[in-house]
């Protein structure tokens, strides 16, 4: 299968030499990093005083790896599709619904709300969680500062760098404990037309940032905060749009594990190390409305569907 | 051409999806639940014995014939002789406390041999029918003073351990060895053999539950070896739960047994022994288990059962912090590549016990 193994080489046997060596240098860049990142982690034992460049840079790695492998069969197969990005309207409400499976916790369904405003380069996004079969909930509020790129209305090209911020509240009140976190990040998209005709229609994804968790226990005698822990925030990820602004789908892979997914369950050695999976999408049906969805593999199975009414900039 | 391509990678992709959601798996410790509650059990022609709780492996259970891996400091057998079995029986204890006295049927019986303090033999007539069999030291329910070392994360670093366990040997008042796992590279039968042999230098058995690298080969070679990954046991006024997180997770079947211990242990001394932290004090390496909301809620229960100690491995240094209000030691001094850096190296953790606390934790480096 070209492409899977040597990034690129899907592009070089459609006869784009160029574009193929962007994605190999790509991958030996990803490659390169998990060598050095990687070695140095594992030469130092993992050691506090050098894990957050040593873990940041190998697992940058991993993402610059693996991910051309997606745009190296996508244009490999498409060539290219005239497919520019969704609208981005200046408010959006949504309401939803998510099934999580997590054989740790009693809760199985939730309903969801979100309402995202577009105040020139600020984006404030507020979402909850609820559980309707138990005392689970999550808020969050998100800003996000846009750096590069537009943030309104129909754009041609939806490359963007965003200072992110976050902060989160989540209670667990049938287990006893609640968990404030904030967070810091710069996240970004990338259209791949901008790096070869045969990408476009297609994007990557990246974040990187740092948070932080305050833990809380119902427990006679404990405080508010009582641990508090550091996270490394790294995300990436491939999508396409849908041709006609109607939307987009991407695969992604979170490394932070304090969300409903959390890090995969995995046999062997490596357990508690990976991320989650993931895989969102939505799809305008007209104008003001979208159907969205989002599903994630990690100690638990997310699924979640929603609808959106977008307003305004279209 | 190309939409056929297109159609090859959708169908790849849909099996790599789904390779994924079996990787992905929810419990990957289940197994080991199944293997646990198969642990103490065995019934032959020689009739049939039970080990309560599981807490000793059946080497071998023939007419006139057990061997016992011992688990805990003491075990009580229910043993059924078959009619036809022969009335001359002897008992091999292997990984026992060097005091260790064998009872059966309310009567003492003196061992025939002991080649090594932490193995025994006795020899015993017994008649066709129920028997009861208790091996325990004399101050199993004493008050009193008294230690017990933690060692952990050997893993490949088994050829220079016996300089720990020269080290140790010198202790004096340890009753006993904890370890939170990783004593083998790759889990392999030979590493557990070459790990128990080692251990037979010390005076005092040891009581351990595996870490992840004891899931690098066939995962039931633990089980084999040792017996259960997750247990409870009492010695003096402490209870001792040791839970399986080899997997950065707990099984749901294993929280509903850490409840019964956690229950029987409110109002005393409990240390509760798992590998991996439940959080790792340097939250960006992540050395913990894979999700955040499982820290929690485990956490929340062990507080609210006044847990007095919780031990770990995993992480080859020396950290002493606390979580949810309780004290916590990461101990993965064996030897296996260590942190660098952080000036600790190889060590072991000599906790003093006083009736009905923890009084102390010394750090003694071995290099």
């Amino acid at each position: 299968m070209p492409g899977v193994l040597i990034h690129g080489s899907g592009h070089y046997v459609a006869g784009d030499g160029e574009t193929a060596a962007e994605l190999l240098i790509a991958q030996g860049v990803g490659l390169g990093m998990i060598v050095v990142g990687g070695g140095v982690l594992a030469a130092s034992g993992a050691s506090r005083r050098l894990i957050g460049v040593t873990s940041t840079v190998a697992l940058s790695g991993v993402g610059l790896f693996f991910v051309p492998m997606l745009p190296d069969i996508y244009g490999a197969a498409t060539g290219g599709r005239d497919a520019p990005p969704a609208r981005l309207p200046r408010l959006t409400a949504r309401l939803g619904y998510a099934w999580v499976y997590d054989p740790q916790f009693a809760y199985d369904h939730f309903s969801t709300v979100g309402l995202d405003a577009r105040l020139g380069p600020v984006t404030l996004a507020s979402s909850a969680w609820i559980a309707l079969d138990d005392d689970n909930a999550r808020l969050r509020q998100r800003v996000d500062y846009r750096l590069l790129g537009d943030n309104l209305g129909p754009l041609d090209d939806g490359s963007a760098l965003d200072v992110q911020t976050a902060v989160t509240w989540h209670r667990y009140g049938t287990d006893g404990f609640s968990v404030l976190s904030g967070e810091l990040a710069l996240d970004g998209r990338y259209d791949l037309r901008n790096l070869s005709p045969t990408l476009d229609g297609s994007f990557v994804i990246g974040a990187l940032g740092w948070g932080m968790e305050f833990y809380t226990y119902d427990v006679p005698g404990l405080g508010f905060a009582e641990d508090i822990a550091e996270m490394l925030l790294l995300r990436f990820g491939w999508g396409l749009y849908f041709a006609g602004r109607r939307g987009e789908l991407s695969v992604y892979y979170d490394h932070r594990k304090d969300g409903f997914a959390a890090g995969l369950g995995t046999k062997g050695l490596g357990g508690g190390i990976p991320g989650h999976l993931g895989l969102a999408a939505d799809f305008a049906i007209d104008e003001r409305w979208v159907i969205d969805l989002d599903l994630q593999v990690g100690s638990a199975y997310v699924a979640g569907v929603g609808v959106r009414y977008r307003y305004g900039g279209l | 051409m190309r939409w056929a391509v297109m159609r090859w990678a959708v169908m790849r992709w849909g099996l790599v999806g789904c390779a994924l959601l079996v990787v992905g798996c929810l419990r990957p410790a289940e197994e080991q639940v199944e293997l646990d509650r198969s642990v103490g059990k065995a019934e032959g022609e020689a009739g049939r014995v039970v080990v309560a709780d599981g807490l000793a492996r059946i080497e071998q259970f023939a007419p006139g014939a057990l061997e016992l891996w011992v688990g805990a400091p003491a075990i009580d057998v229910e043993l059924t002789v078959a009619e036809g079995a022969p009335t001359r029986w002897t008992l091999t204890g292997r990984n026992v406390l060097s005091d260790a006295a064998l009872t059966v049927d309310g009567a003492e019986i003196e061992p025939s041999s002991r080649p090594v303090p932490t193995e025994a033999t006795w020899s015993f007539e017994l008649a066709p029918g129920d028997h009861r069999v208790r091996l325990a030291p004399p101050d199993i329910d004493a008050v009193g003073a008294w230690r017990f070392a933690v060692l952990s994360d050997v893993q490949e670093a088994i050829g220079e351990v016996g300089d720990i366990t020269a080290e140790l040997a010198t202790e004096r008042d340890v009753r006993f060895l904890v370890s939170a796992g990783d004593i083998t590279d790759m889990g392999a039968a030979s590493e557990y053999r070459r790990f128990a042999a080692e251990m037979r230098a010390l005076p005092f058995p040891f009581y351990a539950t595996p870490g992840n690298h004891e899931r690098g080969e066939d995962e039931r070679n633990w089980t084999r070896a040792l017996g259960r990954a997750n247990y409870s046991f009492t010695f003096r006024d402490a209870r001792f739960s040791f839970v399986d997180s080899s997997f950065a997770t707990i099984d749901p079947t294993v929280y509903g047994w850490l409840d019964d211990w956690l229950a029987a242990g409110e109002g005393g001394l409990h240390v509760v022994t798992t590998h991996i932290p439940i959080m790792d004090p340097v939250g960006l390496r992540g050395g913990q288990f894979r999700s955040r909301k499982e820290a929690g809620k485990l956490l929340t229960r062990l507080a609210r059962s006044s847990v007095d100690l919780v031990l770990f491995g995993h992480v080859h240094s020396y950290y002493a912090f606390t979580l949810a209000g309780i004290p916590a030691f990461i101990s993965g001094g064996g030897g296996g590549l260590p942190e660098r850096l952080d000036g600790v190296g190889r060590h072991y953790l000599v906790v003093e016990v006083d009736p009905g606390e923890i009084t102390g934790a010394r750090l003694v480096r071995v290099d």
